[in-house]
């Protein structure tokens, strides 16, 4: 008896307490029943979100040739008038979308990039839908979020008080156990009865990808790694809310209706309000509001600076000198004056829009984060924000989308305008051009921010998820700690 | 004997500290989703009324201009009041608006998302364009904290948690023995403990579902409106009622109090999260909405066909020669010709929602929750049939607009201060009142009969042997 | 009184009472000895009408409980092992709603009172909530059930395991005065000592029989003990 190795004997003590953990839930019939659901709507939201992932994709990268194949094949016209024309860049899919579609439905998916104008994204599928595709959205980061926890509360939510109420807690204490190991033993039999079931989802979520090819680009994988540790912790946590719940409890009854109204709360109502909350307190102007002012902007000069005319003034005299002209009364062609001053005029306008977009992303960014501030109030909130951002579906994604077009609209326009000034000579708007500079229009080539960007962007949610993680656990192991026996 | 048990339950349940917070939380969630559905209603109508007082003064300038101008006034062309094409295309747009329903308040439903004010011009309509946003892109994915959610969503839990213990908490006290060997028979008692709850229900839901939204909300108020609240009570009561004898069935057949909440908060999952979202998939899945993205290059392609077109059948390009009113012309006949060849795709949309609204008619009646959350929608006019019609009314008017203003740009004839008078103005009707009475009918006769087979067979389950365990 | 004309019942293919014969007259204790699951609660349920007979009938005053189940129960009070009240009523409050429930709401607080002081609560405790008593507490309360409701047949299961000694005591005097003014009364329970000295007759079960019955007034208490622990073994 005297031989036995005392850290052994821990261990397989650790063993046997998970050991019948993993016998108590999985002989329970009505959790394997709700098990085998939870996994069923994951595999069937997974399935899915792939079939849509790859045909939005399709769809994207079609239509984005079409679009280049319009904007080259158009007739011959004056490169300022092919400006006008313009052409259209199509968002595509956020790299994770088939596992968060997040805003991706609610905002614009088509984008004409056009002289003069920073227009907003169009078509938004919502919009094309029913009532009832609101009402609830199934998706595997859905059936995660909400449902995974009800099925945690369901495993454990009678830890501690079915010992007690069976009176196996007095056996367990009087043989001397500790209640961490208890508790550690509980959390393991837990987490492995969960693993048994999200782990091989997420194989087949890896298989999925793979066969079906093409749904992850550069990075993605580094993104749904960091998806997979936020959703583990994520899992963790409402573990040690379970166990906490269920320690602090005098009845399984009690336990079950605590958790079930922190489930309620913390997912349908607190998210709510929480966005109510975020909108009241840092104001965004709406999307009128906005082209109000930017149109009042260009008509006038931003507020407090210098006007129109003089701005554009001020920016023609740049390029006269960049043109290696001394002054306006030099003689020149007509096309050059024209592609000038339509150079100097895109100057004063992207300054305009410079100007209220870094404004609108300045207030946007406040909300933002306000809202993932909020997840101090749950748990809920901060998986959420954290999943649709490594999924590249949340609104900071789309307006980095949005910004990275309004570059290349820039770069367009100026392309044209500049080839206008330097090849028309003196035939003014009669000139023309055709292929040759349609070909050379940049082409618009989009790839997602990298994770550092976004893991920099949810900072705070990174920080409430630990905080949550470490206060659930902390909470656990005191309310154990403290557990009565009768 | 209904009144002594009735009475005893009355001072069990008011002396459960749990039960006060729960209808306490729920009423405070109740006033809250009213008054944020009264704000987002009233941010709408501040928008309408706007927009309109806009368009109003706008026709005024423009009628004054023109009589100036006839009285000698100088003429901008490019702002000229008289001229069709341009009054047609710009200066006279119309801001066709959806009026708010009585009860728009209740149910902001997909009105966050649909245009409830769109322009009209000359102009082909390839998108409804207009506005929309009130409110954050957050708060379109959450959805807006409206009594829709409130009453969808949490009414049943607070049936739950008034009702999952109702038998089982006695057989667990080991009170229901003792009641039992008295000549009672336990149908006759849960009957008795279920209508104290149903008392208590039906005045949570008079205050918090009636009275709260009147004192909060405000502006529940105009033509029509008692019918709509009576119809939206006898969704509350049956959704309600529902929920209930769901949880006597459960009671009847389930043996444990904590066993019974687990059971309730899955069928409540089911019913509510589950079903919704796989009849969302299979509505997505068998009328898949056509695609916007190549709706956008559709058009482009049309418009670019139209105008070679156009311009091979008359020869000219656009010439700088071309005079005002050959150019104004040639750019009406584009318009139609564009809006002829892409209306069937903009029909497909059209239609394609219409079948999927039609699919989830049929398929509301697999979850009750569907069927309150439709039927509240419809009620508060915030629902795709309501905003369909308003589609249609405003397709109509566009008709009669562009026959306004083609007809004179074809003749040349200018506008004169009595067209303006003449102009047609838009008049939204509402749709019959017999077809949200068969629709919201239909639904409550989908609430009534799986309530119905409940009770039935909760009764048949309290019939059962009685073991006390 | 209480009546069983060849009861049984049956769970699938476990048979728990074997058509149990046996009469209890007015005035009677009966005391049902044996060991757990030897059908004796089931036997108590059956005249409750809480679970159904597969064959026979259980019967009080003449009429069958399945047929009559609201005639007969008006009959008869039950006190199981761990008389369970609403813990958030007071002993006064638990009583009126039982005996309401009984059909005799008529009665007013000033006789439900005296019957409470007649099984010996206190009377401070009678305007406590229930959730603050004992069990014997409780227990008395259920005989006052009984006496307020003016029963005419006693049905109790192990009512005084767990009891201390003097609480015990008070009880079987309880029944002994229950008796004497003409109640039948059946009960179940391990106790012989108790048996022999409060009941008139005597059965013992067995695997669901009734292996036999004797009247205590013919035995010593050392001979039933000894028939018992035979009846046990055999």
């Amino acid at each position: 008896m005297a031989e036995v190795n005392p850290r052994r004997s821990r261990h397989s003590m650790l063993g046997t307490l998970i050991q019948k953990e993993l016998r108590e839930i999985s002989r329970n019939g009505s959790l394997r029943i709700v098990g085998v659901a939870v996994f069923g709507l994951l595999l069937v939201t997974l399935g899915l979100g792939l079939r849509e992932a790859r045909a939005v994709r399709a769809e994207r990268y079609a239509a984005q040739k079409v679009a280049d194949g319009h904007f080259r094949t158009q007739d011959d016209k004056n490169p300022h008038v092919a400006a006008h024309y313009g052409t259209y860049v199509f968002k595509p899919a956020g790299a994770l979308s088939f596992v968060n579609p997040g805003v991706d439905a609610f905002v614009g998916v088509s984008l004409k990039l056009e002289a003069h104008k920073r227009n907003r994204l169009e078509g938004a599928r919502a919009r094309d839908g029913t009532a009832l595709a609101r009402f609830s959205r199934l998706s595997v980061a859905s059936v995660l979020e909400l449902l995974v926890p009800i099925l945690v509360v369901a495993m454990g939510f009678a830890a501690w008080t079915a010992e007690r109420e069976r009176g196996t807690l007095r056996q367990l204490k009087s043989l001397g156990v500790e209640p961490r190991s208890l508790l550690v033993g509980k959390l393991l039999g837990l987490l492995l009865a969960l693993a048994a079931l999200l782990i091989p989802a997420f194989a087949l979520c890896v298989v999925g990808v793979s066969v079906f090819g093409g749904a992850l680009e550069v990075g993605g994988w580094g993104r749904l790694f960091a998806l997979v540790l936020v959703y583990g912790s994520y899992v963790v946590l409402w573990a040690n809310l379970t166990l906490w719940a269920s320690a602090r409890a005098k009845s399984s009854r009690g336990a079950l209706v605590t958790l079930l109204g922190i489930w309620v709360s913390v997912s349908l109502i607190v998210p709510r309000v929480a966005t109510d909350i975020a909108m009241v307190l840092s104001r965004v102007p709406s999307e009128a509001v906005l082209s109000a002012r930017v149109k009042a902007s260009l008509n006038e000069g931003v507020p407090g600076g210098t006007a129109r005319e003089a701005r554009v003034n001020e920016f023609s005299e740049k390029l006269l000198l960049q043109y290696g002209f001394k002054g306006a009364e030099t003689l020149m062609d007509a096309s050059l004056l024209n592609g000038l001053e339509l150079q100097a005029e895109a100057l004063f306008e992207n300054e305009v829009l410079d100007h209220h977009y870094a404004e609108l992303g300045a207030a946007l960014d406040r909300q933002e984060r306000l809202e993932q501030v909020l997840g101090v109030l749950s748990p809920v909130i901060v998986a959420r924000s954290l999943s649709m951002a490594l999924a590249g579906t949340d609104a900071a994604h789309h307006r980095q989308f949005s910004d990275r077009a309004e570059i290349h609209r820039r770069a367009l326009v100026d392309l044209l305008n500049r080839e206008f000034a330097e090849k028309g000579g003196t035939r003014g708007f009669d000139y023309k051009a055709g292929k040759e500079l349609w070909e050379k229009a940049p082409k618009f080539a989009y790839s997602p921010p990298a994770l550092q960007w976004v893991l920099g962007r949810q900072f705070p949610s990174l920080v409430l998820l630990v905080c949550w993680l470490v206060v659930s656990a902390l909470l656990a192991y005191r309310a154990v700690a403290r557990l009565e026996v009768a | 004997m209904f009144w002594t048990v009735f009475a005893i339950e009355r001072r069990n349940l008011l002396r459960d500290r749990a039960v006060w917070a729960v209808l306490l939380g729920f009423s405070i969630l109740v006033a809250y989703a009213a008054l944020g559905g009264a704000s987002y209603a009233r941010a709408e109508r501040e928008q309408i009324r706007v927009t309109k007082l806009e368009e109003e003064a706008r026709f005024k300038a423009l009628r004054q201009e023109v009589i100036a101008i006839q009285n000698g006034a100088p003429v901008q062309h490019s702002k000229d009041p008289r001229q069709p094409s341009i009054v047609g295309r710009e200066l006279g747009r119309q801001a066709l608006s959806l009026p708010e329903s009585p009860l728009g308040a209740m149910s902001v439903g997909q009105r966050d998302l649909l245009p409830h004010t769109v322009w009209v011009t000359t102009e082909a309509r390839l998108a409804d364009t207009g506005q929309e946003d009130v409110g954050s892109l957050s708060r379109k994915v959450s959805g807006v904290f409206d009594l829709a959610f409130v009453l969808v969503f949490l009414l049943p839990l607070v049936v739950v948690v008034l009702s999952f213990d109702l038998l089982a908490q006695e057989r667990e006290r080991g009170t229901l023995a003792l009641v039992l060997s008295q000549p009672v028979s336990l149908a006759a008692f849960v009957g008795a403990k279920a209508a104290l709850r149903g008392a208590v229900l039906l005045l949570v839901l008079l205050f918090a579902a009636l009275i709260v939204p009147f004192v909060f909300g405000g502006g529940l108020g105009g033509e029509g409106a008692p019918g709509l609240i009576a119809l939206y009570l006898a969704l509350l009561v049956l959704y309600t009622a529902f929920w209930f004898c769901l949880a006597l069935c459960v009671n009847a057949y389930g043996t444990s109090s904590a066993g019974n909440a687990l059971s309730l908060m899955s069928l409540w999952l089911v019913l509510v999260v589950v079903v919704p979202g796989l009849a969302s998939v299979a509505v997505d899945a068998l009328y898949p909405s056509p695609s916007r993205v190549e709706l956008v290059n559709r058009t482009r392609e049309v418009a670019r066909e139209v105008e070679a077109q156009m311009s091979a059948v008359e020869g000219d390009h656009g010439a700088p020669g071309e005079s005002a009113v050959a150019s104004a012309q040639r750019g009406a006949r584009i318009q139609r010709e564009l809006e002829s060849r892409v209306q069937p795709v903009l029909d497909a949309f059209a239609t394609q929602l219409a079948r999927q609204q039609a699919l989830v008619d049929r398929l509301r009646f697999l979850s009750p929750a569907i069927i309150a959350y439709e039927g509240l929608n419809d009620v508060a006019g915030s629902g795709v049939t309501r905003h369909q019609h308003f589609s249609r009314a405003v397709a109509d008017y566009h008709t009669e607009y562009k026959k306004f203003f083609f007809e004179r740009i074809a003749l040349n004839r200018k506008l004169g201060s009595e067209d303006y008078d003449h102009m047609p103005r838009f008049q939204y009707r509402e749709a019959p009142v017999a077809e949200l009475l068969q629709s919201v009918g239909l639904g409550l006769l989908g609430l009534l009969v799986p309530s119905l087979a409940l009770l039935l067979a909760a009764f048949a389950g309290f019939r059962r042997d009685f073991t006390s365990g | 009184m209480l009546h069983a004309e060849g009861l049984r019942k049956q769970y699938g293919e476990v048979v728990a009472l074997h058509g149990l014969d046996l009469m209890v007259k007015e005035g009677e204790l009966f005391c049902l000895l044996g060991a757990n699951g030897a059908g004796k609660t089931t036997t108590i349920q059956l005249f409750l009408g809480f679970i159904r007979p597969s064959a026979g009938a259980a019967r009080i005053a003449g009429l069958n409980v399945v047929e009559h189940p609201l005639q007969t129960k008006a009959l008869l009070a039950y006190i199981p092992e761990n008389v369970m009240l609403y813990p958030n009523l007071t002993g006064l409050e638990n009583l009126r709603f039982f005996t309401t429930l009984a059909g005799k709401g008529e009665l007013q607080d000033t006789e439900l009172l005296s019957m409470l002081s007649r099984v010996g609560l206190a009377a401070e405790a009678v305007n406590r909530r229930v959730g603050t008593y004992s069990k014997g507490m409780r227990q008395k309360v259920g005989i006052a059930m009984a006496m307020a409701k003016n029963a005419k047949a006693l049905l109790l299961d192990e009512p005084t395991s767990g009891l201390d000694p003097k609480a015990s005591n008070e009880f079987s005097a309880l029944l002994r005065r229950l008796r004497d003014d003409g109640v039948a009364i059946l009960m179940a329970t391990h106790d012989i000592f108790r048996s022999k000295q409060d009941g008139d007759r005597v059965g013992i079960m067995k695997e669901g029989r009734l292996v036999a019955i004797h009247t205590t007034s013919e035995l010593s208490h050392a001979d039933l003990e000894r028939v018992y622990l035979d009846h046990m073994h055999h």
